[in-house]
């Protein structure tokens, strides 16, 4: 009798160690997810893989027919994007923005590149074609006699090809 | 074939003439900052790719701005930002139309920093609400710089912070705007 109380004794002795340490894992593991979430940075679009793949032109088509759609299918997407380079504006923090489409349209798809990665504007004259990466913010219509453009955003250089 | 040139003239001038009366930018940048005392880390975000249409001529003024265009560091914040508070994919743009209530005080034409009154209507969130601040326009050899700082109550458009979180996101955001405006020629 008194043998069967102490060997209960140890069982629950040692329950309470399992429970205080499966306490303590979860809380250090908790702990740990919730600091590495909390920290957790926005991936660069360098290591980021694309969800569509597309051209300046059909990007544009497809958000002048039916912007709603358009919006459906890429906003906050990561889209591949190749086209020729209509204009390289960098704003007066230094951020650039990189103009894709024809020269003889007013609308076009503006790329703001992530200003985390060097980029040498010397090696982009207007026309080159390129191909870049980054995130759709959007569509901005013709409403304000601007021209019609798609932006992207956190902009990542992955190809030029010089003429 | 006279008065046809004489009309084509008459009509560039007049475009000439309409579109010298407007700035524009598609770069200005918008930083929000909702950080509270006690927040651990700085909720901040910035966007680069604000358009804005400036008319010297009448003071109207309109900013549009895409919310996902908004970019944090972190994230977590990124997303809270996006899928909770702003719903940015329901409602992707925040668009504000005003006017400078003192635009005879601007003069274009003269390198200066001129102090404005701004007026108008921002639809963010699907909430359309009042808005006034003052603002200052520098003009500089043919190019305009346009700076504002504002703050707005975010329940006022609907955003509601989880309690959860409010010690660390203010329930009111600091707006800061700065655009530089260069003439719309068409």
């Amino acid at each position: 009798m008194a043998e069967a109380l102490i060997i209960n004794h140890n069982t629950m002795k040692i329950n309470k160690i399992v429970l205080i340490v499966f306490v303590l894992a979860v809380a250090i593991a908790g702990y740990f997810y919730v600091t590495s979430e909390i920290n957790r940075k926005s991936p660069s679009m360098a290591n980021s893989p694309e969800d569509f793949v597309s051209n300046t032109t059909d990007l544009l088509d497809e958000y002048q027919t039916n912007p709603a759609e358009a919006d459906k299918k890429y906003l906050g997407k990561i889209i591949l994007l190749s086209g020729n380079i209509k204009s390289l504006e960098t704003s007066e923090k230094g951020f650039h923005t990189i103009v894709l489409g024809d020269s003889s349209s007013m609308s076009s798809v503006r790329c703001s590149m992530d200003n985390s990665i060097a980029l040498d504007v010397g090696v982009l004259p207007i026309g080159t074609a390129i191909v870049l990466r980054g995130e759709c913010t959007g569509f901005n219509p013709d409403d304000l006699g601007l021209g019609a453009d798609v932006v992207l955003n956190r902009g990542v250089l992955i190809k030029t090809k010089r003429k | 074939m006279k008065k046809l040139i004489l009309a084509t003239i008459a009509l560039f001038l007049v475009a000439t003439g309409f579109a010298q009366d407007k700035y524009f930018t598609k770069n200005g940048t918008i930083t929000f900052d909702a950080t509270t005392s006690a927040s651990p880390e700085k909720v901040t975000a910035v966007n680069k790719s604000v358009a804005c249409v400036l008319d010297s001529k009448t003071g109207n003024i309109q900013f549009s701005v895409l919310m996902k265009g908004f970019e944090f560091e972190q994230a977590l914040m990124r997303e809270h930002f996006h899928e909770n508070y702003l719903e940015s994919e329901k409602f992707p743009k925040a668009i504000f139309k005003g006017q400078i209530s003192n635009p005879s005080m601007v003069n274009y034409s003269k390198n200066g920093t001129y102090e404005v009154n701004v007026k108008g209507q921002m639809l963010m969130h699907g909430e359309a609400k009042e808005l006034e601040t003052k603002g200052k326009l520098i003009v500089n050899n043919g190019k305009v710089s346009l700076s504002a700082n504002f703050s707005v109550v975010l329940t006022d458009y609907k955003v509601i912070v989880p309690r959860l979180v409010s010690d660390k996101v203010a329930k009111t955001a600091n707006i800061k705007v700065d655009c530089m405006l260069q003439i719309l020629s068409i």
